[in-house]
């Protein structure tokens, strides 16, 4: 009896150490340098409001969203946990200092209905992207979890700078969840304070926002 | 006994989950997908149609929207690349045979300014002296508030708001070579919305940021381009090979018949009827 025990206790540690190993394997290799390293890490942020004054889009289900990143953008793709069965298909870009629009300018192409949409185009680093969406439902409908709640991530292509020779290189970024719209005081919907996080924290799950 | 239903349960389930991926790629494929490319005008009017629609006829089809231009559009209906080509332009005799041009809706093509130089009117032979490049400069148009060299920004060859401003503005006029190309309405919106000495043409859902220059004394807005007021009304088209068929055929006769459709043109663009 002892015996077993001790095996399966050995089998268990065993099997912890493999899959520490794995993803410390794994963490290894995504953080691996490919071809070049960067100095900063890209991060992008920004969050949603509802908007029902989209022409042509009855509400509810019509969104504006706003997006930044501390780097030069190429191009972004917006990805939900709801239908997404419209979007903008010409983006403002919003000057980082005087919040003035810019020449600079993105389109977006995609599917209906789909889970997102992706848009390409120059975004100099620290404007603010500003585009519309919709979705098929009322964002702040009540979920039935945690988990189902409505969400909204960003991932964007960027131009990261080579650490040693300084030379530019495109990398893509990883999904960065944008902050829910702030929904009517009856709706269940509404985010929680503090859950919006406003302040870019590496390493956690919440919403990012880029500090220029 | 047990063992035996147990058996015949198991292989019931196990034939469920076989059948199930066998079922669901011949469902999924009989949803049509209708791919759009080409104007970036007609692109933002056939998102929300598609949103519509989608909704009307309970997720019938899917929908794919790629942009690039009237003569992208135009060349990628032809080769096959996607059902329906969108341009903001009329045929040309150098469009490859067989295309059927379908009609879906009317749209005005404003000239703009900076919203910090609103130039209070302006005719054919105004824009002509302007976009041609004989007038260079802000304080030779009357009414301008700026005195700089004028920024011209006009859309690229491919873009059908490019053909239709040739043919409705400038006539024979070529477009004078030193104007600023750009790819997309929005991109003119942005470019002569942040700069002050800037003047370009947009479709009228772009105008949203800058100033529209009222030409021939008449303004350029939905209500002057639906009563035929406005004279710088040009057709959108959604381009098939062939006449269309199918899902394309359900969609096109949809967004030229239907009320709902009718509805959504009417924000911001001029319906057939």
């Amino acid at each position: 009896m002892t015996k077993t025990r001790r095996r399966h206790s050995l089998r268990r540690t065993r099997l912890a150490t493999a899959a520490l190993g794995a993803a410390a394997a794994c963490i290894g290799v995504l953080s691996l340098p490919v071809g070049a390293t960067a100095a900063e890490v890209p991060i992008c942020g920004g969050g949603l409001e509802l908007n029902n004054e989209i022409p042509g889009i009855d509400p509810p289900g019509g969104l504006s969203y706003k997006i930044r990143c501390n780097s030069q953008v190429q191009g972004f793709a917006l990805l939900s946990n709801r239908e997404v069965d419209y979007f903008s298909t010409e983006v403002l870009v919003l000057d980082a200092t005087t919040g003035e629009s810019t020449p600079e300018q993105l389109g977006c192409e995609g599917s209906f209905p789909s889970s997102g949409f992706g848009c390409r185009g120059i975004v100099n680093f620290g404007n603010t992207i500003s585009g519309e969406f919709a979705i098929g439902r009322d964002p702040c409908e009540e979920s039935k979890s945690k988990a189902d709640r409505f969400k909204v991530w960003v991932a964007a292509t960027v131009t990261q700078f080579d650490s040693l020779t300084g030379k530019p290189f495109t990398t893509v970024t990883q999904p960065f969840r944008l902050k829910r719209p702030d929904c009517p005081k009856a709706s269940t919907g509404k985010p929680k304070a503090g859950k919006a996080g406003d302040k870019p924290k590496t390493g956690k799950k919440h919403h990012h926002k880029v500090h220029a | 006994m047990k063992d035996r239903l147990r058996r015949v349960g198991l292989l019931s389930a196990l034939a469920i989950v076989a059948a199930v991926p066998a079922v669901a790629p011949a469902a999924a494929s009989a949803k049509a997908t209708i791919t759009m490319s080409g104007s970036t005008s007609v692109a933002p009017l056939a998102a929300l149609l598609a949103r519509k629609y989608l909704n009307v006829c309970n997720h019938c089809v899917n929908f794919k929207l790629l942009q690039g231009g009237s003569d992208i559009g135009v060349a990628d209906v032809a080769s096959g690349r996607v059902t329906i080509g969108n341009s903001s332009r009329d045929p040309k005799p150098t469009d490859p045979g067989g295309l059927v041009f379908n009609k879906i809706a009317h749209d005005a093509i404003c000239i703009v300014t900076n919203k910090a130089n609103p130039v209070p009117g302006i005719d054919q032979a105004g824009i002509q002296a302007i976009f041609g490049g004989s007038v260079r400069s802000w304080s030779q148009v009357p009414g301008s508030t700026q005195t700089g060299t004028i920024d011209m920004f006009v859309r690229t060859p491919a873009s059908g708001s490019q053909d239709a401003f040739q043919k409705i503005f400038m006539g024979s006029t070529k477009v004078f070579s030193g104007a600023s190309q750009k790819a997309s309405n929005g991109l003119i919106e942005q470019s002569v919305s942040s700069d002050p000495n800037g003047i370009g043409y947009v479709s009228l859902f772009f105008t949203k940021n800058v100033h529209t220059i009222p030409y021939k004394g008449v303004d350029c807005n939905l209500r002057d381009a639906k009563s035929g007021q406005y004279g710088g009304v040009r057709n959108f088209y959604m381009v098939t090979r062939g006449a269309p068929t199918g899902a394309a055929k359900k969609w096109i006769t949809w967004i030229t018949h239907n009320k709902a459709a009718s509805k959504i043109i009417s924000t911001q663009w001029v319906p057939l009827s």
